[in-house]
């Protein structure tokens, strides 16, 4: 399999009111590949995830400079349907984030969105999504109970059903085994590595350990810099940069 | 809020409409006179209170075809508006029977001022001749033509009166002074003629200057505390169904009706 | 599976740009509307100040309009006496009954006291007014036959207001008790204390800003009222003399536009010097709600960061403060004689040695905080010796309690005065400082566990005597009222002017009266609201429309009353209408919808949203489809409550719909109606014999404003129990 291009990014800034957040960002995103950004808190790994999908759009004061681009298009261009842009890149965010709807309800709701109204189509996609999300079998006899009543670990994956229901592209997961125990954790990842097969994810995570065991490509920030990025393997086997290094090594942060 | 008059021009369209509003005291008799009116006339009339001012600011704007006013215009007011005396009322005296000056009391328009300005403060003041009791003191509002009427009156009498404001108890209904006069022991308040036979068990009428409120001595000036019921209009509106209302009031039977109501005619009859 | 599809441009009308543009025009109307009843009252306010003068209007000493007197100090002070007295009266019940029910109470009797306060928060205004006349009235001129002649005053209109305030400082404060973390009250009982000095020493002072904000936003609900004060006070245009004189009648501002409002002639001076009082009414509560602003950011700024260090308060008094304290004695006794010899220019010797006194006694707090706050200050700075540092502290502690003892001398004077002569007084004020003083040595060495009986045994007291009047209020209201329940009462007309007959066509009125404001209020509240909190940028002039919104949700209810006569009744010519007063209700009650729909709004998690946007739902379809459902527990409840109040209130509606008779019912929107608490008023305070008529009015009123509240609450409950986050 080659490894095609979705998402470059290229001389990236991102400012917060006066506050520069992200500097001269460079990196990209592979098909059917798993990519992971790694750093410190605060080194801006979430803000350049939820760039992608223009998820910052939302925050008052923030602006950005800079090529991003997913299929060779501008994503900040003028005029762009972020709409549609969020329908071909989905997010995970941190903490699950169900709605306080029915199972069902909660997978539904984006094809319903995206125009999709007839039953039999609609109860294909909830099957077809929650067995993608390893799901199925804990909640089929439940789909109507209120997702709230679900565990931690199964909301989150029941989230990542949700994004899967209108079939999206990438997947970007904002740390999103932060907020779960070890078993639940494991399930995640599990899952992640499935979804690489048919999809291109992109994942934030503090945890070396995960991105070394996960992902294929692994970039290294730090203060709004992205120090390193490289083939995983070669990241956690001989980095060139000596900062990745003491990161890696446990020696800061 | 802007479609609420032409809804107002809509509405009334049917038949000819008639607007009145302004003094409570005069609306109970308006109320009567449009029963009988809407008999005589084809005409829809609306009547709604508020106030004197209310029907001088009504008939001024145009949204009241006739202001109904308890007490005279003042000179500030008179610019554009015409006025019409259809009644005379009269300012009767109540007081709380616990006063104790005799059976059929009566007090000089002195005395009453000497009371309302509070040098007077017990019943056995002066001249009064009562019990050891304090003189609670019930006022009318300002603003009120009723309060209007009495002030102007005891300040006939006495040129330096001046109404005294501290331990009066001020109402805005001569519903309210009914009420607090016979409740109140030592209380005396004032109200219009026509509610005079609604006075209860504990309260008497007084007699001013040892006259009694009625038709003959209204008309004859010997009763002092009295004014002229008033209907105003617009200064430019000299024909049309107000004047013809007012003329109607005017008539034998209009003024039949202001008797009944318990104010005093003035077609001399 | 998935392709490399390009995204392509957002259409130029998508759906989502549309309607931000819709809710936009219409957040736009309400904008409008708010600034245009601002703006209507600042000019017509503005007319009288070219006829009068603003210096002849705020230091004018007489208020009689038919004499062209406008001197609005007897309605001011007036007004700020009635709520002075009533706080004075609420506060020591309703803290010490918040205490009670916080700290003291077992969990099961919390649970009945908390909803019986929540509910007597929302008995209409007139119904209290109505029991202060029929009850309590005729109570105050039995017990004080010297002094009262009418047993309408101060007094009444004070006690009145404070009962009415009861609920809110209760509530408030408890909540802020409550809010307390346990771990503090663990942490001083594991170091020995006992429940009361744990909730003394620890508790309160923890919770002061809420404590603090629970006083105000019950001085903010007395000096906005109308109808309950106009009821009991008397109404006498007067500064009272002595000036502490609560047997007096006096005349609130809110009370004064109610009764003279529908005698003026629009455009006059009166006309517009009722305006102006309105005005300063507004800005009288403007005031009051900022000062609780400040006072709740500065709490949570202490307590944000509580390494602040405590800076020192005006530096350069600090050698005043700091003095030795027979200096410090000197001082204060060398300002008590100026003081007094200077204000006996102006008034009499007993005025002149309160006056004198009061600023004594401010002087001494001042000292003795400035010299406590400096000492501390230093402490932290330099590390004083310990010596000077014991030294300050107990100098500023002597100090506080001698302006304490001077305050209490005072107080009992002043009281003691209106019943004996001034000598008499100062004795009987000398005895209770002596006994104070005398008994203080007893108190310190009682033990912990007695101090606790006694403060807990107090508490239940205040808890008794608050319970005690409530229940009476309600107990008398549904026993007397229950008789006159009937189905002729409920459907027939008002007979015999009152006395007789039933309530019918006000039943119906004020049904009507609820329908058309919710027409009007709910659309544009709600959408407001949403558009304020999802779409709004925080720019300037969201910030003034804000500012704008806490303005009106703050105005008296009167003075919405006011604009509708002049606006509607009048200049738009619509009469006494139905149309009239739902529009009125609708703009007293809109920026309390805004308010709390953008509340609920708010409580929604931004993950809901972030969630649903990165799904490529729109704003729009964001906003309707995860973010109202979500908030509308929240929502309706605010709705709910609001038009509660509305069916409660009086004053709006007395100058622009309400009638005393109507012989059918309403059908039009231009013609007026009946409606429940205007009917009570007029029964109540006109018509001799109607006792049974007024009651069953009474108890209709309460039954239909509880509804609305239970039905708020099992929204409420619902809600709470299907969402959690």
């Amino acid at each position: 399999m080659t490894d095609t291009n979705v998402m470059d990014i290229e001389g990236f800034n991102l400012w917060y009111g006066d506050k520069q957040a992200l500097f001269d960002v460079a990196m990209n995103v592979r098909k059917n590949k798993i990519t992971a950004l790694i750093g410190p808190s605060g080194c801006g790994k979430s803000t350049l995830l939820r760039c992608m999908n223009r998820m910052n759009d939302i925050v008052d004061g923030c602006r950005v400079q800079g090529k991003m681009t997913y299929h060779g298009q501008d994503i900040y261009e003028r005029g762009t349907d972020v709409m549609a842009l969020r329908k071909r890149i989905g997010m995970i965010f941190q903490k699950p984030n169900p709605f306080p709807m029915s199972v069902r309800d909660n997978i539904t709701y984006g094809p319903k969105i995206h125009g999709i109204t007839k039953q039999s189509e609609l109860d294909e996609i909830v099957e077809r999504s929650l067995k993608q999300a390893v799901l199925w079998d804990e909640v089929h006899d439940r789909l109507d109970q209120s997702a709230l009543s679900l565990s931690g670990g199964q909301q989150q994956r029941l989230c990542i059903a949700r994004t899967l229901s209108i079939n999206p592209e990438v997947i970007l997961m904002d740390e999103p085994t932060s907020a779960l125990d070890p078993i639940a954790t494991a399930k995640i990842e599990d899952l992640a590595v499935e979804l690489e097969k048919d999809y291109t994810v992109v994942i934030v995570t503090h945890n070396m350990q995960q991105a070394a065991r996960i992902s294929d490509y692994t970039g290294f920030m730090y203060i709004g810099r992205m120090i390193e990025f490289d083939r995983t393997e070669r990241i956690f086997s001989k980095p060139s940069d000596e900062l990745t290094e003491r990161y890696i090594t446990g020696r800061f942060g | 809020m802007i479609c609420v008059p032409v809804m107002a021009t809509v509405m009334g369209s049917g038949s000819v409409s008639l607007n009145v509003a302004g003094s409570t005291t005069v609306q109970p008799l308006m109320v009567e006179l449009q029963k009988e009116f809407e008999k005589f006339a084809d005409v829809e009339m609306n009547v709604t209170g508020g106030g004197s001012g209310t029907g001088i600011s009504a008939t001024l704007n145009g949204v009241a075809d006739i202001g109904m006013l308890s007490r005279d215009l003042k000179e500030s007011e008179k610019n554009g508006l015409t006025a019409h005396v259809i009644a005379k009322d009269a300012v009767v005296i109540i007081i709380n029977a616990s006063a104790n000056i005799g059976s059929d009391p009566d007090i000089p328009l002195e005395d009453l001022a000497k009371i309302y300005s509070g040098e007077y403060t017990k019943w056995n003041d002066g001249t009064l001749g009562g019990s050891d009791q304090s003189i609670a003191v019930i006022a009318r509002e300002e603003g009120s033509g009723t309060r209007d009427c009495f002030e102007t009156a005891l300040k006939k009498a006495d040129p330096s009166f001046n109404m005294k404001e501290k331990g009066v108890n001020s109402v805005n209904s001569t519903g309210a002074v009914l009420l607090a006069v016979n409740d109140t022991p030592g209380a005396i308040g004032y109200i219009n003629m026509n509610v005079s036979d609604g006075i209860m068990g504990n309260t008497q009428t007084v007699k001013v200057d040892g006259e009694e409120a009625t038709k003959m001595t209204v008309l004859s000036g010997d009763y002092h505390i009295s004014r002229d019921l008033l209907l105003v209009t617009k200064g430019d509106v000299t024909d049309g169904m107000p004047i013809f209302f007012i003329d109607w009031v005017l008539s034998r039977d209009g003024q039949d009706i202001v008797e009944n109501a318990g104010f005093v005619r003035i077609d001399g009859r | 599976m998935s392709d490399g599809s390009s995204i392509g441009k957002m259409k130029k009308f998508h759906h989502d740009n549309v309607m931000k543009y819709v809710l936009m025009a219409i957040a736009s109307v309400t904008v409008v509307i708010i600034f245009f009843i601002i703006l209507f009252i600042l000019i017509n306010g503005a007319g009288a100040i070219g006829d009068i003068g603003i210096i002849k209007f705020l230091t004018g000493l007489e208020w009689r309009p038919s004499a062209g007197s406008y001197g609005a100090v007897p309605l001011i002070t007036g007004t700020v006496m009635v709520t002075l007295g009533a706080i004075l009266f609420a506060l020591p019940l309703g803290l010490g009954s918040a205490i009670f029910i916080s700290e003291v109470a077992p969990k099961r009797l919390r649970n009945i006291l908390k909803p019986i306060c929540e509910v007597f928060a929302g008995i209409p205004s007139v119904v209290y007014g109505f029991f202060g006349l029929i009850v309590l009235v005729p109570m105050l001129r039995g017990l004080f036959p010297d002094h009262l002649l009418f047993g309408t005053s101060w007094l009444a209109g004070s006690i009145v207001l404070g009962i009415m305030a009861l609920p809110t400082i209760v509530s408030v404060s408890e909540d802020a008790m409550r809010a307390v973390p346990r771990s503090y009250r663990e942490a001083s009982m594991a170091m020995g204390a006992t429940r009361w000095e744990t909730t003394r020493r620890v508790v309160v002072p923890a919770a002061i800003s809420g404590i603090a904000a629970a006083t105000i936003l019950g001085i903010g609900r007395a000096i906005g009222e109308t109808m309950a004060v106009m009821m009991v006070t008397g109404n006498s245009p007067i500064i009272p003399a002595p000036l502490w004189n609560f047997f007096e009648m006096l005349r609130t501002i809110t009370a004064t536009l109610a009764l003279e409002m529908p005698d003026v002639v629009s455009g006059s001076t009166h006309y517009s010097a009722l305006f102006l009082l309105a005005l300063i009414l507004m800005l009288m509560v403007l005031a009051i709600n900022y000062a609780a602003k400040v006072i709740i950011r500065r709490s949570r700024r202490k307590f944000g960061d509580s390494a602040q260090p405590l800076t020192p308060s005006r530096s350069y008094l600090a050698p005043l403060y700091n003095a030795p304290s027979a200096l410090q004695m000197l001082f204060i006794l060398c300002a008590f004689v100026s003081i007094t010899i200077l204000s006996l220019l102006f008034v009499d010797m007993s005025a002149s040695l309160i006056l004198a006194s009061v600023i004594t006694v401010g002087l001494m707090l001042f000292m003795a905080v400035g010299s406590l706050r400096s000492s501390k200050y230093r402490q932290y700075k330099e590390g004083l010796p310990e010596e000077t540092r014991y030294k300050i502290s107990k100098n500023s502690s002597r100090m506080l309690r001698s302006a304490t003892l001077t305050g209490v001398f005072i107080f009992v004077w002043m009281i003691a005065s209106l019943f004996t002569d001034a000598f008499i007084s100062a004795a009987v004020a000398f005895v209770v400082i002596v006994a104070i003083v005398a008994s203080a040595p007893a108190a310190r060495r009682m033990s912990a566990g007695w101090k606790e009986k006694i403060a807990h045994s107090s508490l239940t007291v205040v808890v008794a005597i608050v319970v005690i009047i409530l229940i009476a209020l309600v107990y008398d209201i549904v026993s007397k009222g229950l008789p006159a329940l009937s189905l002729d009462f409920l459907f027939g007309y008002p007979e015999d002017g009152g006395t007789g007959g039933g309530i019918f066509p006000a039943i119906v009125g004020t049904v009507q009266l609820m329908i058309g404001t919710m027409m009007i209020a709910f659309p544009l509240g709600i959408i407001s609201g949403i558009y304020l909190s999802e779409y709004a940028k925080n720019t300037r002039s969201t910030r003034i429309i804000r500012e704008a919104i806490d303005i009106l949700n703050g105005t008296p209810s009167v003075v919405f009353g006011l604009f509708g006569m002049a606006a509607l009744v009048i200049y738009l010519g619509t009469g006494y209408a139905l149309i009239a007063g739902c529009i009125t209700l609708a703009f007293m009650v809109l920026p309390v919808i805004i308010r709390t729909t953008e509340e609920a709004v708010i409580a929604v998690p931004k993950e809901l949203r972030e969630a649903s946007l990165a799904m490529g739902a729109s704003k729009w379809e964001t906003t309707m489809k995860v973010v109202i459902p979500a908030a509308f527990g929240g929502v309706v409840t605010g709705l709910i409550l609001s038009l509660g109040r509305a069916a409660g209130e009086t004053a709006p509606i007395m100058f622009t719909a309400a009638v005393v008779f109507r012989s059918s019912i309403s059908l039009s929107l231009l013609d007026p109606v009946m409606a429940l608490p205007y009917h009570l008023y007029f029964l109540a305070s006109e018509v001799p014999g109607s006792s049974v008529m007024q009651y069953g009015t009474a108890l209709v009123l309460l039954l239909m404003v509880l509804f609305m509240f239970a039905m708020a609450s099992v929204v409420r409950y619902k809600y709470n129990k299907n969402i959690k986050w």
